[in-house]
């Protein structure tokens, strides 16, 4: 006997102001950026008349913003890569250990560090007289011109974004059924099998919600390109972030701005399709 | 098998801690540029201290995270109280617009909400960038984190409790106020301190929501950090993660108190 | 039911309840009267819609159709709050940040009686239950026959005219709910409760009430005393789910004579409802009898011993006669007297079924 929602109205109303709030300050701005990627670019940057799609048309042929684009996706793609190869394992060791808490303290401690002293902390260890050239000189190699680098900005994109990893994979390993890996072990499944088999499907939620969480963000960053990877446009939170500053095109900003939400809401869509229909019942 | 992935977590761990470790070393280190360890001096976090404008910037980060955090954790324990329970029209929408914030990068929704209020400026005369449009730049992000984090708790209550409460003659606000509100509060409790730590922490929505005068302390970190390594940085990163550390190890040990 | 008992001592009366789930019938046209003082069983298996009829008493659950009369008045779309009804909720529902004292207390709070009063009542509750000391600990330290009793104090400490439990038992291990079902029938007799008690567990309702109602799909299929219910099942179904039943199929040849794969039965005369057409026969394996040499009673048939179990007290036959399968159950006399004796597997022995001891029910479609 499934006991059922009912309708009722003052419950419904609750979610009113919320419901407001949200209309206002996310759907409406999301709609005003892409009512403004429609502008032209008038003389201080604003947006003017004639109205039209060729801020897309320009970043379509524009090689520049390709590169930039698939720039970004590749960080995006290779940070969720590299954040699952560290993550999974890590999320597995937490939930087996006896200190649960402990280990959990240690990386959601990070996780709430504020993420410009995280990024702060690369830019010290990566100078030339920083301490990761000082190892390496008394390995007698070196010194390496880590700052600026791509390689920079990909270890500090990695070691930002691992968090969001590990924490929502955790989440699902701690309720793995056990007793599905001993069914298939007792069935004469190899370990490696009965693994692939048994537990991995079991935590895919959590590893959809870990790329959700650390791929478009990751991919749409600017703050670690523009402190660690020297200033030139290299992401496309970076093109976006200079449309608004500098180069004064808000439009063109705002259609590039437009193309990553566009992305972001079709992975959300994916998402949702593939795990959220059992979450919300019937 | 356990062995290694024992070394591995604490690799990982290391990789996690060892930067943060260093930018806290390092701040007490004599050497110029804070780059090596050399001597232990304080004279960092007394140029800090001399900072007048540091006391400002301080203050303007509080301001925003305490009204952003009260605004977003009424609304959205209200949201997911609504969402939890009923079942009406739009609500696929309002969960897609819920999910919106989580999963677009920062800048996204920064400048969405920079053009929002420059729109609302020029067309309608709302508000010039200030703290009030920092405020509701954060709760955009903040309202999606107290809702989801509530709605967790509220989908752990047995509906049979409130539905006892109701079977021993509680009307419906009884039940609410003695049972269904009692039992959530640790879900509004850790909701809101999430919101909170979040809006302290914000620096991209800030970036493009803040006018003159409305400088926060993530704000002054990246223009200083724009300008390079500096040994009072490096203390004042100190402090904030020494900030942070305190409160997650008191809400930690709050936690573990009770049963 | 005479209209006549309808009235004053009834505390609790549906009529024609109907609750539908999507294109689902969960209940389909249920009366019910429950009377003043009286311990009264639902039993039925899971989702025969027993619990959904619970809720609907309590106000937890609004029927599509019929109505709920309480102590004489029509309360069908009263608020929960304001029914003089309280439930045992079978996973007890207990709230986890209150005390035992809290718990009990809750309902009178929610009614604003004096602080005196409710120290008062909430203390003779506990009493009653034998937690008096206990009021201070919090649901998740105490065990669960303590907690059913929690639960059980907090809903008798508001008085209700009618007690609502459903499956309060299920929870715990077989000699807890021995015990605590004792102590269930000395409080209802002592207070003078109405009970309304829902259960799948037959053993449970024919132990406990002054009467009870088979639900099945929805429907009620028989309301009466459990021996009535348990002597004369009015259909299959019935008769299987109380107890255990032989059900024999048939063919009906006139007064008291049925064809089956038995041969020639007889039963009762003027048990049939019709004098041709599909019956069934059925009969309690303790109402079986054996013998090894044949005996000179009428509806005795041929079968052999497939398997014994031993139960201590009784010896458990299944047996096979002409391809139907019967159980017999006889006491374990140790004795070689006719009717008596004891059978080993492979035998082949006389079964009698004495005529008055069978029960006719209409035919049914399978279900």
């Amino acid at each position: 006997m499934s006991r059922r929602a009912e309708r009722t109205p003052w419950l419904t109303a609750l979610a009113l102001p919320g419901a407001i709030w949200l209309a206002a300050l996310v759907a409406l701005p999301a709609l005003a950026t892409a009512l403004i990627s429609l502008a032209s670019r008038g003389p201080f940057g604003e947006p003017v008349p004639p109205w039209g799609l060729h801020n897309y048309a320009l970043l379509l042929t524009d090689p520049l913003f390709a590169r930039v684009l698939t720039r970004s996706l590749l960080l995006g793609a290779g940070t969720t890569l590299l954040c699952a190869l560290v993550g999974y394992p890590l999320a597995f060791h937490i939930a087996a250990s006896r200190r649960q808490t402990l280990w959990l303290l240690a990386i959601t401690i990070p996780f709430f560090v504020n993420f410009l002293i995280r990024v702060y902390a690369w830019m010290l260890l990566l100078q030339k007289e920083g301490l990761v050239n000082a190892a390496a000189a008394l390995l007698g190699a070196g010194p390496f011109a880590l700052l600026p680098s791509a390689l920079a900005v990909w270890v500090a994109t990695v070691y930002t974004f691992l968090p969001f990893f590990v924490l929502p994979v955790y989440a699902v390993v701690e309720r793995i059924d056990w007793t599905l890996r001993d069914a298939a072990l007792d069935l004469g499944a190899p370990p490696l099998r009965a693994f692939t088999a048994a537990v991995l499907p079991q935590t895919l939620p959590g590893l959809a919600a870990g790329a959700a969480l650390v791929f478009v963000p990751a991919a749409g960053t600017f703050v670690i390109a523009d402190l660690l990877g020297g200033g030139k446009i290299t992401l496309i939170g970076n093109l976006i972030q200079l449309q608004f500053g500098a180069a004064q095109h808000w439009p063109l900003g705002a259609a590039a701005s437009t193309v990553l939400m566009a992305l972001a809401l079709l992975g959300l869509a994916v998402c949702l399709r593939a795990f959220g229909a059992r979450e919300g019942g019937r | 098998m356990r062995r290694l992935l024992a070394l591995h977590a604490w690799a990982a761990i290391a990789f996690l801690w060892l930067p943060m470790v260093a930018v806290a070393l390092l701040s007490f280190s004599e050497s110029r540029y804070g780059l090596r360890l050399e001597g232990f001096t304080l004279r960092w976090y007394a140029n800090l201290a001399a900072d007048a404008r540091l006391a400002e910037y301080l203050r303007n980060t509080l301001v925003v995270a305490l009204a952003s955090t009260a605004l977003a954790t009424a609304l959205g324990t209200l949201l997911a109280l609504a969402l939890a329970r009923q079942r009406f029209r739009l609500r696929a929408a309002l969960e897609g617009l819920l999910y919106l914030p989580l999963v677009v990068p920062d800048v996204v929704l920064g400048i969405a909400l920079l053009i929002l209020f420059t729109l609302l400026r020029e067309w309608l005369g709302g508000p010039q960038l200030s703290l009030l449009t920092v405020t509701l730049g954060h709760t955009a992000f903040q309202l999606s984190y107290v809702t989801l984090v509530v709605r967790a708790r509220l989908s752990l209550l047995d509906p049979a409790l409130e539905e006892a409460a109701r079977d021993l003659g509680a009307t419906p606000w009884q039940a609410f106020a003695h049972v269904t509100l009692p039992l959530l509060a640790p879900g509004i409790g850790a909701g809101a301190l999430l919101a909170l730590s979040l809006s302290l922490d914000d620096f991209v929505i800030t970036f493009f929501t803040a006018g003159s005068g409305s400088t926060t302390l993530p704000l002054y970190l990246y223009s200083s950090l724009k300008l390079g390594v500096r040994p009072e940085i490096h203390a004042l990163s100190t402090l904030l993660m020494g900030s942070t550390i305190l409160a997650l190890l008191i809400g930690y040990l709050h936690a573990r108190k009770r049963p | 039911m005479a209209e006549a008992s309808r009235g004053a001592s009834a505390a609790l009366d549906l009529r024609g309840i109907c609750r539908r789930y999507g294109d689902q019938v969960v209940l389909d046209g249920v009366d019910l009267e429950v009377l003043e003082g009286e311990f009264f069983s639902l039993l039925g298996p899971s989702g025969c819609g027993k619990t959904t009829l619970l809720r609907i008493i309590a106000g937890l659950e609004a029927p599509d159709e019929g109505r709920v009369f309480l102590a004489g008045r029509d309360m069908t779309h009263t608020p929960p709050h304001l029914r003089p009804v309280n439930t045992v909720f079978q996973s007890y529902a207990l709230f986890p940040h209150l005390t035992v004292a809290g718990n009990v207390a809750f309902g009178l709070r929610m009614r604003r009686l004096p602080k005196r009063e409710i120290r008062e009542r909430v203390d003779a509750a506990l009493d009653l239950v034998g937690l008096r000391g206990l009021a201070e600990r919090r649901p998740h330290q105490l065990s669960g026959g303590q907690r059913q009793r929690v639960a059980l104090a907090r809903a008798l400490v508001n008085e209700p005219r009618v007690l609502l439990l459903d499956e309060p038992l299920s929870a715990l291990d077989l000699a807890l709910r021995r015990e605590l079902r004792l102590e269930l029938v000395r409080l209802q007799e002592r207070l003078g409760l109405t009970c309304l008690f829902v259960t799948h567990d037959q053993e449970e309702a024919l132990v406990l009430s002054d009467r009870l109602a088979v639900m099945e799909r929805g429907r009620i299929r028989q309301v009466g005393s459990p021996e009535a219910v348990y002597e004369r099942p009015i259909s299959p179904f019935v008769a299987r789910f109380i107890g255990e039943a032989n059900l024999i199929p048939g063919e009906c040849r006139g007064d008291g004579r049925a064809l089956t794969p038995l041969g020639e039965l007889e039963f009762p005369a003027g048990a049939a409802p019709k004098s041709s057409g599909p019956l069934w026969l059925a009969i309690r394996p303790e109402k079986l009898r054996l013998f090894r040499t044949e005996p000179a009673q009428p509806n005795r048939v041929q079968a052999r011993v497939e398997g014994i179990v031993y139960t201590g007290s009784e010896n458990r036959y299944l047996l096979d006669a002409a391809g139907i399968r019967l159980l017999a159950e006889t006491l374990n006399h140790d004795s070689e007297e006719p009717g008596h004796e004891e059978f080993a597997a492979g035998e082949t022995l006389w079964v009698v079924l004495p005529p008055e001891r069978l029960v006719v029910l209409a035919d049914e479609p399978p279900g």
